[in-house]
């Protein structure tokens, strides 16, 4: 009888061909979880100095894109693992690792690698991805039944079962977002990732902001092709092309001796 | 007839879109905050003057829209001021905020704990199946959205963002206009 209760809210919903859309709150708990799968496994870098730079590099890029708000705001968050990487989770969640800021040479570089995260979050990849995996794993079924478990549960049961409702759901949950972390930190498709390279271009050189494209394209190019999961994202090939076709169509700051200057100073505060 | 034909050719030129009119019909009237951490600003601007936070579930009323601002009028107090419009929702669309932990009390003292949405609960069913390494993956991922990049009152953050900018001559700093 226990578990009967969720059942038949699942059930009714599956039977009303439910694969509800995630609401704004939905898809950040779902990020919240990409994060703390991402952070398990390579555990953050907490050096403060460093944390509020990225921050204050990626909130000065976020905040003039088209989506300057997210459900609880944005988070950057530094992953503690030499592999070069950066990857967007779902409402605003922006992972970068140690390894890329010590690939990286300017400030401009680094903004331009945000700006690709940030700019996957605009186009709302991360979201159409949590969609897309909670639709496959089932989840999208239960985030309909806890949205209208009032009024259908009050109807079966006369009082909801939340909490049992919450167990069954839990280890689907884990899947759909460790299988979510695993496809993010991969890369998105071959267009997705295409349009977040014209995206990051189009961020930086915008009037609030002013950082140099130049410098995102320059990081890409000297991506270690083979060990490097930012470069090498399957069906790639033409993507210098692209950025540098976004950038002629662009007016273009130069990259600025004080932000270089400042960046250098943050990434002493990452060692060795 | 070929008179006609260019009469109605004209005049479709001339007339809107009636899709283009039904999307701006669409970003005006009754709509909902659906977001913890949006901002009134008294310009279309972030970095301008930030008025009051908004209330997630908050009623407002749209009578503009600028770029991706709305300017819109409070229902509790009347403020006119503007808020970026992807933070803003049709009523009916609008569900009660998972993380709104006063209305989930509230929710959930009435036994209707499910209206809070697939959230702490869930969330709560996978931190404990991870065992301890996961719940510290949690833990030091909320020690971090509680760093003051994140949680400092937007003003503040706000005026730091613009140091960092003038700084870096960057945005309204910027020598390329």
């Amino acid at each position: 009888m226990k578990k009967l209760i969720p059942a038949l809210v699942v059930a009714a919903l599956a039977g009303c061909g439910g694969s509800a859309k995630l609401t704004e709150s939905q898809e950040y708990f779902m990020g919240r979880g990409v994060a703390a799968v991402a952070i398990e496994k390579d555990h953050l870098w907490t050096d403060k100095q460093v944390e509020e730079y990225v921050a204050l590099v990626g909130l000065t890029v976020a905040f003039e894109s088209d989506r300057p708000e997210t459900y609880k705001g944005y988070t950057f968050a530094i992953l503690n693992t030499d592999t070069v990487n950066a990857f967007a989770g779902p409402s605003g969640f922006i992972f970068i690792t140690k390894g890329a800021l010590r690939e990286m040479k300017s400030e401009d570089e680094l903004a331009g690698v945000l700006a690709h995260e940030i700019a996957h979050v605009s186009l709302r990849h991360p979201e159409v991805a949590a969609q897309r995996a909670a639709d496959k794993e089932g989840l999208s079924k239960y985030a309909s039944a806890f949205t209208n478990l009032l009024s259908i549960g009050a109807s079966i049961a006369g009082k909801p079962k939340a909490a049992e409702l919450a167990k069954e759901a839990g280890p689907v949950f884990g899947k759909t977002v460790t299988g979510l972390h695993q496809s993010m930190s991969n890369g998105y498709s071959r267009e997705e990732e295409f349009a977040a390279d014209k995206g990051a271009v189009d961020l930086v050189t915008r009037p609030g902001v002013g950082y140099d494209p130049n410098a995102f394209k320059t990081f890409v190019a000297r991506l270690p092709k083979n060990d490097s999961a930012y470069g090498t994202h399957p069906g790639l090939e033409g993507r210098i092309k692209a950025i540098e076709d976004e950038i002629a169509k662009h007016k273009a700051a130069p990259t600025d001796e004080a932000r270089t200057k400042r960046f250098l100073a943050m990434k002493a505060g990452l060692g060795q | 007839m070929a008179l006609a034909a260019a009469f109605l050719t004209v005049l479709a030129a001339v007339m809107p879109d009636p899709a283009t009119l039904q999307d701006e019909k669409d970003l005006l009237g009754e709509k909902k905050v659906t977001m913890k951490t949006a901002w009134f600003l008294k310009t279309p601007n972030w970095s301008g003057e930030q008025v009051r936070p908004a209330d997630d579930g908050e009623d407002v009323t749209v009578t503009a829209v600028k770029g991706k601002y709305s300017q819109v009028t409070a229902k509790k107090d009347s403020l006119n001021a503007w808020i970026v419009s992807s933070a803003l929702i049709a009523p009916e669309k609008f569900s009660r905020s998972a993380a709104d932990e006063k209305e989930g009390q509230k929710l959930a003292a009435q036994g209707l704990e499910g209206q809070k949405g697939l959230n702490p609960e869930t969330e709560k069913e996978f931190k404990s199946a991870g065992g301890a390494s996961r719940e510290k993956a949690y833990a030091d991922l909320d020690a971090l959205m509680a760093r003051p990049a994140y949680k400092s009152d937007r003003p503040a953050l706000v005026a730091k963002l613009k140091d960092f900018r003038q700084e870096g001559k960057l945005g309204e700093f910027s020598s390329v206009k």
